[in-house]
Protein backbone atom coordinates (compact mmCIF):
# COMPACT_ATOMS: atom_id res chain seq x y z
CA UNK A 1 0.00 0.00 0.00
CA UNK A 2 1.21 3.32 -1.02
CA UNK A 3 1.27 6.29 2.10
CA UNK A 4 2.11 10.38 1.34
CA UNK A 5 3.93 11.04 4.54
CA UNK A 6 3.46 14.78 4.63
CA UNK A 7 6.27 16.56 6.57
CA UNK A 8 5.96 19.84 8.30
CA UNK A 9 7.71 22.23 10.67
CA UNK A 10 6.21 23.83 13.10
CA UNK A 11 7.91 27.51 13.93
CA UNK A 12 6.73 27.84 17.65
CA UNK A 13 8.82 24.62 18.50
CA UNK A 14 12.20 26.04 16.92
CA UNK A 15 13.58 27.27 19.84
CA UNK A 16 11.99 24.60 22.22
CA UNK A 17 14.59 22.82 22.87
CA UNK A 18 16.85 25.55 20.86
CA UNK A 19 17.67 24.39 17.46
CA UNK A 20 21.51 24.13 17.90
CA UNK A 21 21.82 21.60 14.66
CA UNK A 22 23.70 23.44 12.12
CA UNK A 23 22.38 23.43 8.74
CA UNK A 24 24.93 20.70 6.81
CA UNK A 25 23.97 18.30 9.54
CA UNK A 26 19.89 18.81 8.71
CA UNK A 27 20.44 18.08 5.09
CA UNK A 28 22.51 15.10 5.75
CA UNK A 29 19.95 13.91 8.28
CA UNK A 30 17.55 13.66 5.11
CA UNK A 31 19.82 12.31 2.54
CA UNK A 32 20.35 9.00 5.14
CA UNK A 33 16.74 9.23 5.06
CA UNK A 34 15.92 9.07 2.00
CA UNK A 35 18.80 6.58 1.15
CA UNK A 36 17.29 4.27 4.12
CA UNK A 37 14.24 4.64 1.84
CA UNK A 38 15.97 3.47 -1.13
CA UNK A 39 17.98 0.69 0.39
CA UNK A 40 14.91 -0.63 2.06
CA UNK A 41 13.26 -0.71 -1.69
CA UNK A 42 10.07 1.45 -0.73
CA UNK A 43 10.84 4.73 -2.37
CA UNK A 44 8.27 5.60 -4.76
CA UNK A 45 8.93 9.30 -4.67
CA UNK A 46 10.47 12.28 -2.35
CA UNK A 47 11.30 15.84 -2.63
CA UNK A 48 12.12 18.92 -0.11
CA UNK A 49 10.40 21.50 -0.77
CA UNK A 50 10.74 25.60 -1.43
CA UNK A 51 9.31 27.51 2.10
CA UNK A 52 5.80 29.05 1.64
CA UNK A 53 7.06 32.48 0.85
CA UNK A 54 7.98 31.18 -2.84
CA UNK A 55 4.24 29.50 -3.18
CA UNK A 56 1.69 30.04 -5.36
CA UNK A 57 -2.11 28.84 -5.68
CA UNK A 58 -4.32 28.58 -8.56
CA UNK A 59 -7.66 28.64 -8.29
CA UNK A 60 -11.02 29.25 -10.59
CA UNK A 61 -13.43 31.04 -9.34
CA UNK A 62 -16.89 31.93 -11.61
CA UNK A 63 -15.04 31.06 -14.50
CA UNK A 64 -11.91 33.41 -14.07
CA UNK A 65 -8.30 32.11 -13.01
CA UNK A 66 -7.65 33.40 -9.51
CA UNK A 67 -3.68 33.44 -8.85
CA UNK A 68 -2.85 34.33 -5.53
CA UNK A 69 0.67 34.46 -4.03
CA UNK A 70 1.13 32.39 -0.99
CA UNK A 71 -0.30 28.73 0.02
CA UNK A 72 -3.33 27.57 -0.23
CA UNK A 73 -4.57 27.98 3.51
CA UNK A 74 -2.57 29.68 6.43
CA UNK A 75 -1.31 27.57 9.15
CA UNK A 76 0.92 27.23 11.46
CA UNK A 77 2.36 24.28 10.59
CA UNK A 78 4.66 24.62 6.96
CA UNK A 79 4.59 22.14 4.68
CA UNK A 80 8.40 21.57 4.08
CA UNK A 81 8.60 18.26 1.95
CA UNK A 82 7.18 14.85 1.13
CA UNK A 83 7.34 11.01 0.92
CA UNK A 84 5.73 8.54 -1.24
CA UNK A 85 6.40 4.99 -0.07
CA UNK A 86 5.44 1.36 -0.73
CA UNK A 87 5.14 -0.90 2.48
CA UNK A 88 2.83 -3.42 3.70
CA UNK A 89 0.34 -1.53 5.95
CA UNK A 90 -0.33 1.73 8.17
CA UNK A 91 2.10 0.05 10.62
CA UNK A 92 5.14 -0.29 8.34
CA UNK A 93 4.32 3.56 7.66
CA UNK A 94 3.87 4.61 10.80
CA UNK A 95 7.42 3.14 11.88
CA UNK A 96 8.90 4.99 8.74
CA UNK A 97 7.05 8.33 9.63
CA UNK A 98 8.81 7.98 12.79
CA UNK A 99 12.38 8.19 12.24
CA UNK A 100 11.79 10.63 10.14
CA UNK A 101 14.41 13.87 10.79
CA UNK A 102 11.66 16.56 11.53
CA UNK A 103 9.12 14.50 14.25
CA UNK A 104 10.80 16.63 17.22
CA UNK A 105 10.22 20.34 15.78
CA UNK A 106 7.32 19.00 13.40
CA UNK A 107 5.00 16.47 12.47
CA UNK A 108 4.84 13.85 10.04
CA UNK A 109 0.98 13.23 8.45
CA UNK A 110 0.64 9.41 7.01
CA UNK A 111 -2.18 9.65 4.46
CA UNK A 112 -2.98 6.29 2.44
CA UNK A 113 -3.20 6.70 -1.30
CA UNK A 114 -6.51 5.59 -3.09
CA UNK A 115 -6.42 3.23 -5.64
CA UNK A 116 -8.36 3.99 -8.53
CA UNK A 117 -8.04 4.39 -12.24
CA UNK A 118 -6.62 8.28 -11.66
CA UNK A 119 -3.53 6.81 -10.00
CA UNK A 120 -0.10 6.71 -11.02
CA UNK A 121 0.16 3.01 -10.72
CA UNK A 122 -3.07 2.72 -13.09
CA UNK A 123 -1.06 5.24 -15.91
CA UNK A 124 1.65 1.87 -15.98
CA UNK B 1 -27.78 -0.68 31.34
CA UNK B 2 -29.53 -2.32 28.66
CA UNK B 3 -29.98 -5.82 29.22
CA UNK B 4 -27.89 -8.43 26.83
CA UNK B 5 -29.96 -11.32 27.53
CA UNK B 6 -28.46 -13.98 29.91
CA UNK B 7 -27.88 -16.23 27.18
CA UNK B 8 -26.85 -13.33 24.73
CA UNK B 9 -23.86 -13.03 27.42
CA UNK B 10 -22.96 -16.54 27.34
CA UNK B 11 -22.02 -16.33 24.12
CA UNK B 12 -20.18 -12.86 23.77
CA UNK B 13 -16.80 -14.52 23.47
CA UNK B 14 -18.73 -16.64 20.41
CA UNK B 15 -19.98 -13.33 18.96
CA UNK B 16 -16.65 -11.53 19.15
CA UNK B 17 -14.61 -14.37 17.59
CA UNK B 18 -16.84 -14.73 14.58
CA UNK B 19 -16.30 -11.21 14.12
CA UNK B 20 -12.64 -11.22 14.80
CA UNK B 21 -12.55 -14.03 12.31
CA UNK B 22 -14.43 -12.49 9.57
CA UNK B 23 -12.14 -8.99 10.23
CA UNK B 24 -9.47 -11.17 10.08
CA UNK B 25 -10.61 -12.46 6.35
CA UNK B 26 -11.69 -9.51 4.95
CA UNK B 27 -10.27 -6.25 6.70
CA UNK B 28 -13.81 -5.17 6.77
CA UNK B 29 -14.98 -4.75 10.78
CA UNK B 30 -18.16 -3.37 9.74
CA UNK B 31 -18.80 -6.06 7.27
CA UNK B 32 -18.05 -8.62 10.17
CA UNK B 33 -20.23 -7.06 12.34
CA UNK B 34 -23.60 -6.89 9.82
CA UNK B 35 -22.34 -10.53 8.94
CA UNK B 36 -23.12 -11.63 12.84
CA UNK B 37 -26.76 -10.07 13.15
CA UNK B 38 -27.65 -12.85 13.16
CA UNK B 39 -26.12 -13.81 15.99
CA UNK B 40 -29.16 -12.40 18.18
CA UNK B 41 -31.99 -14.62 15.97
CA UNK B 42 -29.69 -17.62 16.41
CA UNK B 43 -29.80 -16.81 20.39
CA UNK B 44 -33.02 -17.00 20.05
CA UNK B 45 -33.38 -20.25 18.40
CA UNK B 46 -30.92 -22.00 20.65
CA UNK B 47 -33.63 -21.03 23.50
CA UNK B 48 -36.05 -22.78 22.10
CA UNK B 49 -34.27 -25.48 20.61
CA UNK B 50 -31.48 -26.05 22.91
CA UNK B 51 -27.47 -25.16 21.80
CA UNK B 52 -26.06 -26.49 19.67
CA UNK B 53 -22.72 -28.59 20.49
CA UNK B 54 -20.49 -26.20 19.24
CA UNK B 55 -22.01 -23.00 18.93
CA UNK B 56 -18.83 -20.99 17.88
CA UNK B 57 -18.69 -23.27 14.60
CA UNK B 58 -22.53 -22.60 13.91
CA UNK B 59 -22.55 -19.10 13.96
CA UNK B 60 -19.00 -18.82 11.88
CA UNK B 61 -20.76 -20.80 8.71
CA UNK B 62 -23.80 -18.48 8.91
CA UNK B 63 -21.65 -15.28 9.62
CA UNK B 64 -19.13 -16.47 6.85
CA UNK B 65 -21.40 -16.93 4.04
CA UNK B 66 -23.41 -14.21 5.10
CA UNK B 67 -20.26 -12.11 4.31
CA UNK B 68 -19.74 -13.30 1.45
CA UNK B 69 -23.08 -13.02 -0.34
CA UNK B 70 -22.71 -9.12 1.13
CA UNK B 71 -19.12 -8.70 -0.74
CA UNK B 72 -20.67 -10.62 -3.71
CA UNK B 73 -23.45 -8.61 -4.41
CA UNK B 74 -22.18 -5.09 -3.05
CA UNK B 75 -18.76 -4.47 -5.42
CA UNK B 76 -18.78 -4.13 -9.09
CA UNK B 77 -14.85 -3.28 -8.97
CA UNK B 78 -14.40 -6.69 -7.57
CA UNK B 79 -11.81 -5.33 -5.50
CA UNK B 80 -13.46 -6.83 -1.89
CA UNK B 81 -13.59 -10.44 -2.97
CA UNK B 82 -9.85 -9.87 -3.37
CA UNK B 83 -9.51 -8.70 -0.38
CA UNK B 84 -10.47 -11.73 1.26
CA UNK B 85 -7.28 -13.26 1.44
CA UNK B 86 -6.64 -16.33 -0.65
CA UNK B 87 -3.59 -18.14 1.44
CA UNK B 88 -6.20 -20.77 2.76
CA UNK B 89 -8.61 -21.08 -0.11
CA UNK B 90 -9.27 -24.78 -0.67
CA UNK B 91 -8.54 -26.72 -3.64
CA UNK B 92 -11.67 -25.50 -5.34
CA UNK B 93 -11.10 -21.40 -4.80
CA UNK B 94 -14.81 -21.46 -3.48
CA UNK B 95 -13.79 -19.12 -0.49
CA UNK B 96 -17.73 -20.73 0.37
CA UNK B 97 -15.93 -24.03 0.31
CA UNK B 98 -13.63 -22.61 2.91
CA UNK B 99 -15.12 -22.03 6.29
CA UNK B 100 -12.59 -20.05 8.61
CA UNK B 101 -12.16 -21.15 12.17
CA UNK B 102 -12.51 -18.75 14.96
CA UNK B 103 -9.51 -19.00 16.67
CA UNK B 104 -8.34 -17.25 20.25
CA UNK B 105 -5.17 -15.68 18.03
CA UNK B 106 -8.83 -13.58 16.07
CA UNK B 107 -9.68 -12.72 18.72
CA UNK B 108 -6.03 -11.00 20.41
CA UNK B 109 -6.23 -9.52 16.89
CA UNK B 110 -9.79 -8.05 16.72
CA UNK B 111 -8.60 -6.52 20.03
CA UNK B 112 -5.53 -5.15 19.14
CA UNK B 113 -7.69 -3.61 15.62
CA UNK B 114 -9.97 -2.16 17.79
CA UNK B 115 -7.04 -0.45 20.24
CA UNK B 116 -4.96 0.43 17.38
CA UNK B 117 -3.09 3.81 18.22
CA UNK B 118 -4.26 5.17 15.06
CA UNK B 119 -7.32 5.49 16.13
CA UNK B 120 -8.36 8.21 18.88
CA UNK B 121 -8.38 7.11 22.54
CA UNK B 122 -12.07 7.79 23.31
CA UNK B 123 -13.06 5.97 19.91
CA UNK B 124 -10.94 3.08 21.05
CA UNK B 125 -12.71 2.55 23.99
CA UNK B 126 -16.28 2.61 22.33
CA UNK B 127 -15.42 0.41 19.41
CA UNK B 128 -13.72 -1.93 21.81
CA UNK B 129 -17.42 -1.94 24.01
CA UNK B 130 -19.56 -2.45 20.62
CA UNK B 131 -17.39 -4.58 18.81
CA UNK B 132 -15.66 -7.09 21.42
CA UNK B 133 -18.34 -6.54 24.29
CA UNK B 134 -21.16 -6.60 21.97
CA UNK B 135 -22.46 -3.29 23.69
CA UNK B 136 -25.18 -2.21 21.18
CA UNK B 137 -24.38 1.51 20.17
CA UNK B 138 -27.41 3.25 22.00
CA UNK B 139 -25.67 1.91 25.32
CA UNK B 140 -21.87 2.98 24.10
CA UNK B 141 -23.53 6.35 23.30
CA UNK B 142 -25.35 6.49 27.24
CA UNK B 143 -22.20 5.82 28.76
CA UNK B 144 -19.87 8.66 26.82
CA UNK B 145 -23.17 10.86 27.34
CA UNK B 146 -23.45 11.35 23.77
CA UNK B 147 -26.61 11.13 21.09
CA UNK B 148 -26.52 7.99 19.56
CA UNK B 149 -26.58 8.81 16.09
CA UNK B 150 -23.05 10.88 16.70
CA UNK B 151 -21.81 7.44 18.50
CA UNK B 152 -22.80 5.67 15.30
CA UNK B 153 -21.32 7.87 13.26
CA UNK B 154 -17.94 7.89 15.05
CA UNK B 155 -17.96 3.75 15.16
CA UNK B 156 -18.35 4.15 11.22
CA UNK B 157 -15.26 6.49 10.79
CA UNK B 158 -13.44 3.95 13.19
CA UNK B 159 -14.36 0.71 11.16
CA UNK B 160 -14.05 2.96 7.82
CA UNK B 161 -10.21 3.77 8.98
CA UNK B 162 -9.57 0.33 9.88
CA UNK B 163 -10.39 -1.10 6.37
CA UNK B 164 -9.55 1.96 4.17
CA UNK B 165 -6.26 2.77 5.99
CA UNK B 166 -4.67 -0.71 5.81
CA UNK B 167 -4.07 -1.28 9.91
CA UNK B 168 -2.03 -4.38 10.30
CA UNK B 169 -4.41 -6.79 11.36
CA UNK B 170 -1.57 -9.74 12.57
CA UNK B 171 -0.33 -9.52 16.11
CA UNK B 172 2.59 -7.43 16.56
CA UNK B 173 5.73 -9.34 17.99
CA UNK B 174 8.68 -8.19 20.32
CA UNK B 175 8.55 -4.34 21.64
CA UNK B 176 5.55 -3.55 19.49
CA UNK B 177 3.57 -6.22 21.22
CA UNK B 178 4.09 -4.82 24.68
CA UNK B 179 3.11 -1.15 23.25
CA UNK B 180 -0.07 -2.82 22.02
CA UNK B 181 -1.18 -4.97 24.49
CA UNK B 182 -0.56 -1.82 26.87
CA UNK B 183 -2.93 0.11 24.78
CA UNK B 184 -5.55 -2.44 25.28
CA UNK B 185 -4.86 -3.02 29.03
CA UNK B 186 -5.25 1.42 28.85
CA UNK B 187 -8.86 0.68 27.32
CA UNK B 188 -10.27 -2.17 29.46
CA UNK B 189 -8.67 0.53 32.44
CA UNK B 190 -10.61 3.81 31.25
CA UNK B 191 -13.52 1.31 31.16
CA UNK B 192 -13.26 0.00 34.88
CA UNK B 193 -12.60 3.97 36.03
CA UNK B 194 -15.93 5.60 33.82
CA UNK B 195 -17.78 2.44 35.86
CA UNK B 196 -16.34 3.83 39.45
CA UNK B 197 -16.65 7.53 38.01
CA UNK B 198 -20.24 6.55 36.37
CA UNK B 199 -19.90 10.75 34.84
CA UNK B 200 -22.84 10.16 33.11
CA UNK B 201 -24.78 9.06 35.76
CA UNK B 202 -27.28 9.77 38.18
CA UNK B 203 -26.14 6.63 40.28
CA UNK B 204 -22.73 5.96 42.61
CA UNK B 205 -21.89 3.56 39.89
CA UNK B 206 -21.96 2.22 36.63
CA UNK B 207 -22.73 -1.42 37.14
CA UNK B 208 -22.57 -2.41 33.50
CA UNK B 209 -19.11 -1.49 32.38
CA UNK B 210 -17.81 -2.74 35.76
CA UNK B 211 -18.63 -6.08 34.81
CA UNK B 212 -17.45 -5.27 31.20
CA UNK B 213 -13.98 -4.44 32.35
CA UNK B 214 -14.32 -7.51 33.93
CA UNK B 215 -15.46 -9.19 31.14
CA UNK B 216 -12.83 -7.76 28.79
CA UNK B 217 -9.86 -8.09 31.27
CA UNK B 218 -10.65 -12.06 31.80
CA UNK B 219 -10.13 -12.69 28.27
CA UNK B 220 -6.97 -10.49 27.88
CA UNK B 221 -5.84 -12.67 30.62
CA UNK B 222 -6.75 -15.75 28.79
CA UNK B 223 -5.13 -15.17 25.48
CA UNK B 224 -2.25 -13.98 26.83
CA UNK B 225 -1.61 -16.48 29.95
CA UNK B 226 2.17 -15.37 30.51
CA UNK B 227 1.83 -11.46 31.03
CA UNK B 228 1.97 -10.28 34.36
CA UNK B 229 0.30 -6.99 33.75
CA UNK B 230 -2.50 -8.70 32.21
CA UNK B 231 -3.04 -10.73 35.10
CA UNK B 232 -2.55 -7.76 37.20
CA UNK B 233 -5.33 -5.84 35.43
CA UNK B 234 -7.43 -8.61 35.97
CA UNK B 235 -6.95 -8.62 39.55
CA UNK B 236 -7.93 -4.87 39.79
CA UNK B 237 -11.21 -5.38 37.82
CA UNK B 238 -11.94 -8.42 39.91
CA UNK B 239 -11.62 -6.36 43.08
CA UNK B 240 -13.13 -3.46 41.91
CA UNK B 241 -15.90 -4.99 40.43
CA UNK B 242 -16.16 -7.08 43.89
CA UNK B 243 -17.17 -3.54 45.78
CA UNK B 244 -20.24 -3.04 43.46
CA UNK B 245 -22.91 -4.42 45.42
CA UNK B 246 -21.62 -2.16 48.46
CA UNK B 247 -21.43 0.93 46.90
CA UNK B 248 -24.42 2.43 46.93
CA UNK B 249 -26.95 2.63 50.27
CA UNK B 250 -31.00 1.25 50.09
CA UNK B 251 -31.40 4.95 49.12
CA UNK B 252 -29.33 5.64 46.30
CA UNK B 253 -26.63 7.03 48.18
CA UNK B 254 -23.19 6.66 46.74
CA UNK B 255 -20.92 4.47 50.14
CA UNK B 256 -16.94 5.56 50.05
CA UNK B 257 -14.75 3.02 50.49
CA UNK B 258 -14.17 3.32 54.49
CA UNK B 259 -17.79 3.09 55.07
CA UNK B 260 -18.80 0.25 52.66
CA UNK B 261 -20.52 -2.39 54.14
CA UNK B 262 -18.36 -5.30 53.69
CA UNK B 263 -20.73 -8.14 53.98
CA UNK B 264 -21.69 -7.31 50.58
CA UNK B 265 -18.66 -7.37 48.77
CA UNK B 266 -18.81 -10.17 46.46
CA UNK B 267 -16.70 -13.01 48.39
CA UNK B 268 -16.47 -15.09 44.51
CA UNK B 269 -14.46 -12.45 42.64
CA UNK B 270 -12.61 -11.60 45.54
CA UNK B 271 -11.38 -14.94 45.77
CA UNK B 272 -10.79 -15.23 41.75
CA UNK B 273 -9.00 -11.82 42.58
CA UNK B 274 -6.53 -12.87 45.45
CA UNK B 275 -6.09 -16.24 43.47
CA UNK B 276 -5.26 -14.43 40.27
CA UNK B 277 -2.72 -12.35 42.56
CA UNK B 278 -1.15 -15.01 44.47
CA UNK B 279 -0.21 -17.11 41.21
CA UNK B 280 0.72 -14.62 38.29
CA UNK B 281 3.65 -13.67 40.62
CA UNK B 282 5.37 -16.20 39.81
CA UNK B 283 8.83 -14.80 41.30
CA UNK B 284 9.21 -12.37 38.31
CA UNK B 285 9.46 -8.27 38.55
CA UNK B 286 5.68 -6.32 39.27
CA UNK B 287 4.05 -4.44 36.84
CA UNK B 288 1.84 -0.86 37.76
CA UNK B 289 -1.30 -2.87 37.37
CA UNK B 290 -0.40 -6.07 39.25
CA UNK B 291 0.70 -2.95 42.21
CA UNK B 292 -2.47 -1.68 42.11
CA UNK B 293 -4.18 -4.89 42.19
CA UNK B 294 -2.27 -6.05 45.07
CA UNK B 295 -3.15 -2.16 47.05
CA UNK B 296 -6.69 -3.25 45.99
CA UNK B 297 -6.07 -6.96 47.65
CA UNK B 298 -5.19 -5.18 50.56
CA UNK B 299 -8.11 -3.53 51.14
CA UNK B 300 -9.98 -7.00 50.11
CA UNK B 301 -8.57 -8.97 52.34
CA UNK B 302 -9.90 -7.09 55.42
CA UNK B 303 -13.24 -7.78 56.75
CA UNK B 304 -12.71 -4.18 59.17
CA UNK B 305 -11.84 -1.28 58.15
CA UNK B 306 -9.78 -0.58 61.35
CA UNK B 307 -7.48 -3.65 60.43
CA UNK B 308 -6.24 -1.81 57.10
CA UNK B 309 -2.39 -1.93 56.89
CA UNK B 310 -1.67 1.27 55.48
CA UNK B 311 2.10 0.57 56.37
CA UNK B 312 1.94 -2.58 53.16
CA UNK B 313 -0.16 -0.04 51.48
CA UNK B 314 2.51 2.55 51.43
CA UNK B 315 5.12 0.55 50.49
CA UNK B 316 3.39 -0.78 47.61
CA UNK B 317 2.29 2.51 46.56
CA UNK B 318 6.14 3.64 46.60
CA UNK B 319 7.01 0.60 44.32
CA UNK B 320 4.37 1.70 41.96
CA UNK B 321 5.73 4.89 41.71
CA UNK B 322 8.92 3.93 40.68
CA UNK B 323 6.80 2.55 37.74
CA UNK B 324 4.10 5.51 37.61
CA UNK B 325 5.93 8.39 38.06
CA UNK B 326 3.07 10.57 37.16
CA UNK B 327 1.03 13.26 39.73
CA UNK B 328 -2.25 11.52 39.30
CA UNK B 329 -0.99 8.22 40.93
CA UNK B 330 1.07 10.12 43.71
CA UNK B 331 -2.28 11.84 44.95
CA UNK B 332 -3.41 8.05 45.59
CA UNK B 333 -0.10 7.96 47.30
CA UNK B 334 -0.38 10.64 49.39
CA UNK B 335 -3.37 9.46 50.70
CA UNK B 336 -1.77 6.16 52.10
CA UNK B 337 1.38 7.60 53.30
CA UNK B 338 -0.59 10.07 55.24
CA UNK B 339 -2.42 7.09 56.73
CA UNK B 340 0.44 5.29 57.28
CA UNK B 341 2.86 8.21 58.43
CA UNK B 342 0.76 10.85 59.84
CA UNK B 343 -0.53 13.87 57.74
CA UNK B 344 2.34 15.80 57.23
CA UNK B 345 3.87 12.96 55.39
CA UNK B 346 1.15 12.64 53.01
CA UNK B 347 1.26 16.61 53.11
CA UNK B 348 4.87 16.19 51.42
CA UNK B 349 3.77 14.65 48.81
CA UNK B 350 1.00 16.61 47.76
CA UNK B 351 2.54 19.67 48.07
CA UNK B 352 4.81 19.93 45.10
CA UNK B 353 1.92 18.60 42.83
CA UNK B 354 -0.15 21.38 44.23
CA UNK B 355 2.44 23.80 43.84
CA UNK B 356 2.73 22.56 40.16
CA UNK B 357 -0.35 23.52 39.26
CA UNK B 358 -1.26 21.21 37.02
CA UNK B 359 -4.10 19.15 38.67
CA UNK B 360 -5.94 22.11 39.44
CA UNK B 361 -9.58 20.58 37.85
CA UNK B 362 -8.10 17.07 39.35
CA UNK B 363 -11.10 16.30 41.94
CA UNK B 364 -9.53 13.82 43.82
CA UNK B 365 -6.31 16.21 44.39
CA UNK B 366 -8.36 18.45 46.35
CA UNK B 367 -10.04 15.43 48.23
CA UNK B 368 -6.37 13.92 49.36
CA UNK B 369 -6.06 17.86 50.45
CA UNK B 370 -8.83 18.02 52.58
CA UNK B 371 -8.18 13.99 53.65
CA UNK B 372 -5.21 15.16 54.94
CA UNK B 373 -5.69 18.78 56.14
CA UNK B 374 -8.35 17.87 58.31
CA UNK B 375 -6.04 14.97 59.47
CA UNK B 376 -3.56 17.46 60.44
CA UNK B 377 -5.96 19.42 62.46
CA UNK B 378 -6.06 22.23 60.19
CA UNK B 379 -9.93 22.26 59.67
CA UNK B 380 -10.68 25.69 57.67
CA UNK B 381 -8.25 25.00 54.73
CA UNK B 382 -9.90 21.23 54.93
CA UNK B 383 -13.26 23.04 54.47
CA UNK B 384 -11.84 25.16 51.43
CA UNK B 385 -10.21 21.84 49.99
CA UNK B 386 -13.34 19.51 50.41
CA UNK B 387 -15.27 22.67 48.35
CA UNK B 388 -12.82 22.89 45.81
CA UNK B 389 -13.19 19.05 45.61
CA UNK B 390 -17.17 19.02 45.52
CA UNK B 391 -17.16 21.68 42.69
CA UNK B 392 -15.31 19.00 40.71
CA UNK B 393 -16.71 15.50 41.05
CA UNK B 394 -19.31 15.47 38.40
CA UNK B 395 -21.48 12.47 39.57
CA UNK B 396 -24.18 13.82 42.22
CA UNK B 397 -24.06 10.87 44.42
CA UNK B 398 -20.54 11.03 44.84
CA UNK B 399 -21.01 14.78 45.39
CA UNK B 400 -23.57 14.29 48.15
CA UNK B 401 -21.19 11.91 49.59
CA UNK B 402 -18.48 13.75 49.52
CA UNK B 403 -19.96 16.75 51.15
CA UNK B 404 -22.20 14.82 53.83
CA UNK B 405 -18.91 12.16 55.22
CA UNK B 406 -16.71 13.75 57.80
CA UNK B 407 -14.19 10.65 56.67
CA UNK B 408 -12.22 11.43 53.45
CA UNK B 409 -12.48 8.24 51.72
CA UNK B 410 -13.52 10.18 48.35
CA UNK B 411 -9.64 10.88 47.91
CA UNK B 412 -8.46 6.79 48.77
CA UNK B 413 -11.26 5.56 46.45
CA UNK B 414 -14.49 3.61 46.18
Amino acid sequence: MRYLLLLTSDPSRLDDPPQVTPEDQVINDWVEMTRALADAGILVAGEALEGRDVATTVRRRHDQRLVTDGPFAETTELLIGYYLIDVADLDAALAWAARMPNVTWGSVEVRPVRPGPASTEAMG
Amino acid sequence: MVALGQLERTFREERAAVVATILGRTGDLQLAEDAVQAFAAAVVRWEADGVPQSPRAWLVVVAWRRALDRIRSHDARGQREERVTGSQLTPTGDPADDVPGATDDDLLKLIFACCHPALGPEVRVALTLRSVAGIPTAEVARLFVMPEATMAQRLVRAKRKIRDTGLRLEIPEGQALQERLEAVRSVIHLVLTAGVTAGGSDLPVEVGLCAEAVWLARLVARLTPDDIESAGLLVLCLLTHARTPARASATGRAVLLADQDRTHWDADLIAEGLDVLATSRRGRLPGSYWLEGAIAAEHARVADVARTDWTRIAALHRALAILRPDPVTAVARAVAVGRAEGPAAGLAVLRPIVDAGTLQAHAPLHAAMADLLAAAGEDAAAAGARARAAELIVNPTHRRAFGCENSSSVSSGA
